[in-house]
């Protein structure tokens, strides 16, 4: 079973991927496969984003997300991206453009600090290989969700009305009711694995982004203090919203943070997609959107004409995304988590 | 072409890092507003604090990884020891919840059984059986988070009770005793 298991989050990780290069295929070209290859972290986390926000709209209108849905799913953000690509004439790479690194006592060090930073993310994956859930909302309301997915094949009203939460967003229980149908079984304590792979992209994906930017020896302090961050482990290894959340906004961040300082547009639309991941995955997430919107806005002022209508657009439209789900909840009468507007409760 | 891209990036970000990743950047789509070039001073200052930020880093990172893997590996190992039941009900330790009574729920209830869960009549009764606040709080919603596919009901209509040192007294006399505990604890199949 737990070898199964294994192979079905694997399998699962993988669809998300594929639906990941995808998107970013549509988004941008790859000059050799070497960038290609580079860009797989941040790839498999428009995959998260982009398969979790469309399962989410799957489960609003009615849907199960079984294994044929989930394949259907990736396989059709992969014919979609790649279609996008072909008519923007994104070819696949021409070079394979691996080439042997320089070695200089700055890039040893750099790969010396990248090692080691890959060593604990090797430690934390035996760690989270066969975790229980302990947290008090994964087990009350988060995995309850993900379960009912799972076994009922959408959402339970019943269930969700008896559930604390129940208007919290759908994407992290439809990712974790995905793994569980890909697992064969809703075996959950396999599924803090899901945690540790989303962990290894943002890393892979926060090189990546900064690499044309910031220099190793530069880089890779930072990307490694993220992976020993106290108590990373004690969140990461209960599967919640939290740190999905925090994952997608920091990233949705570094694009728009690299598209103030280089403009190349393809960033604009990873934003819009990771916006989307951070909408859908928790209540919070709204808060979040605004801040980075406003940010955004006012280092771009003296070129508002020009930024601003991009800028707010992808935002509205990563909103609009998640609309359904709110008329889904409000229709039903579930109560809202937004927090008590009365001064009193501040 | 080489020598445009250059000085456009030069331009957005400043100093000798953006000649050196200026080559492997994509050619912008749309030119980057103009910026007036920061005094050499500031760089020189956003320079050296980038680099004392990197060297704290690096320092912390490397301070913690001891610590981290061996954090890591002592939770690994206490995993690997734990029985695969004990695993999917770890939280309850925590909970102080027995382990027996959700055992015995998963064994016994069939999936897409319907249950009712009876506690204590009250915190203060609760106490008597040793039944901490936390205990009695959480056992709902981690009853229901172990025992799904099984679904909780009202209690006219419950295929099965499970009651955590509750009072029997309205079950007796239509339920049949599956699993006894003396601590209070029994489950069992009702008849409507």
């Amino acid at each position: 079973m737990i070898g199964r298991s294994l192979a079905g989050l694997f399998a699962a990780q993988t669809l998300f991927l594929v639906a990941g290069f995808a998107i970013l295929w549509a988004l941008r070209p790859w000059r050799t496969w070497a960038g290609l290859l580079r860009s797989l972290g941040l790839a498999y986390l428009l995959g998260v984003a982009g398969v979790g926000v469309t399962a989410s709209l799957l489960l609003v209108a009615g849907f199960g997300i079984g294994t044929p849905v989930v394949v259907v799913l990736s396989l059709g953000l992969l014919a979609l991206g790649a279609g996008v690509a072909r008519l923007r004439a994104h070819g696949l790479p021409s070079a394979h453009g691996f080439a042997r690194p320089t070695v200089t006592p700055a890039s040893l060090v750099a790969s010396a600090l990248a090692l080691l930073t890959f060593i604990v993310l090797g430690a934390f994956f035996l760690a989270a290989r066969q975790q229980g859930v302990v947290a008090w909302d994964a087990w009350a309301f988060w995995i309850p969700k993900a379960k009912a997915i799972y076994f009922f094949g959408g959402l339970d009203e019943h269930l969700f009305r008896t559930l604390p939460g129940p208007s919290y967003p759908l994407l992290i229980p439809a990712i974790q009711a995905m793994d569980f149908h890909l697992m064969g079984s809703a075996d959950t304590t396999t599924l803090a694995l899901q945690y540790w792979f989303l962990l290894v992209g943002f890393v892979l994906a926060g090189w990546w982004l900064l690499q044309p930017l910031v220099r190793p020896l530069l880089l890779w302090p930072f990307l490694g203090l993220a992976t020993v961050m106290p108590e990373l482990d004690k969140r990461l290894l209960n599967p919640q919203a939290d740190w999905p959340l925090d994952i997608f906004f920091a990233l949705a961040a570094l694009c728009v943070g690299r598209w103030l300082l280089t403009g190349e547009r393809w960033l604009l639309g990873a934003y819009g997609v990771l916006l989307a991941g951070v909408l859908a995955t928790k209540r919070e997430g709204l808060l979040l959107t605004a801040c980075l919107v406003a940010v955004a806005l006012a280092c771009t002022w003296h070129r508002a004409r020009s930024a601003w209508p991009r800028l707010v657009g992808i935002a509205a439209l990563a909103y609009a995304l998640n609309v359904p789900w709110r008329v889904w909840w409000e229709s039903r009468g579930l109560a809202s988590d937004s927090p008590d507007w009365d001064p009193g409760h501040l | 072409m080489i020598v445009q891209e250059s000085s456009r990036v030069n331009l957005a970000l400043g100093g000798s890092l953006a000649q050196r990743y200026a080559r492997r950047m994509p050619e912008p789509r749309h030119a980057v507003a103009p910026e007036p070039a920061r005094p050499a001073t500031v760089a020189r200052i956003g320079r050296a604090f980038a680099i004392a930020a990197a060297a704290t880093a690096a320092i912390v990172f490397l301070a913690r990884v001891p610590a981290t893997v061996r954090d890591f590996d002592g939770r690994a190992t206490f995993n690997a020891h734990e029985t695969p039941v004990g695993r999917v009900i770890q939280g309850a330790d925590g909970l102080d919840i027995d382990n027996d009574f959700l055992v015995q729920a998963m064994t016994l209830l069939p999936p897409h059984a319907t249950y009712t869960l009876q506690l204590p009549q009250s915190l203060q009764v609760a106490r008597g059986y040793g039944i901490v606040p936390t205990t009695f709080h959480a056992l709902p919603g981690y009853v229901n988070y172990v025992v799904l596919p099984r679904r909780s009901a009202d209690p006219q209509r419950a295929q099965y009770l499970l009651c955590y040192a509750c009072d029997t007294d309205p079950f007796d006399d239509r339920m049949h005793r599956l699993w006894t505990d003396p601590h209070g604890y029994v489950i069992g199949r009702l008849e409507r």
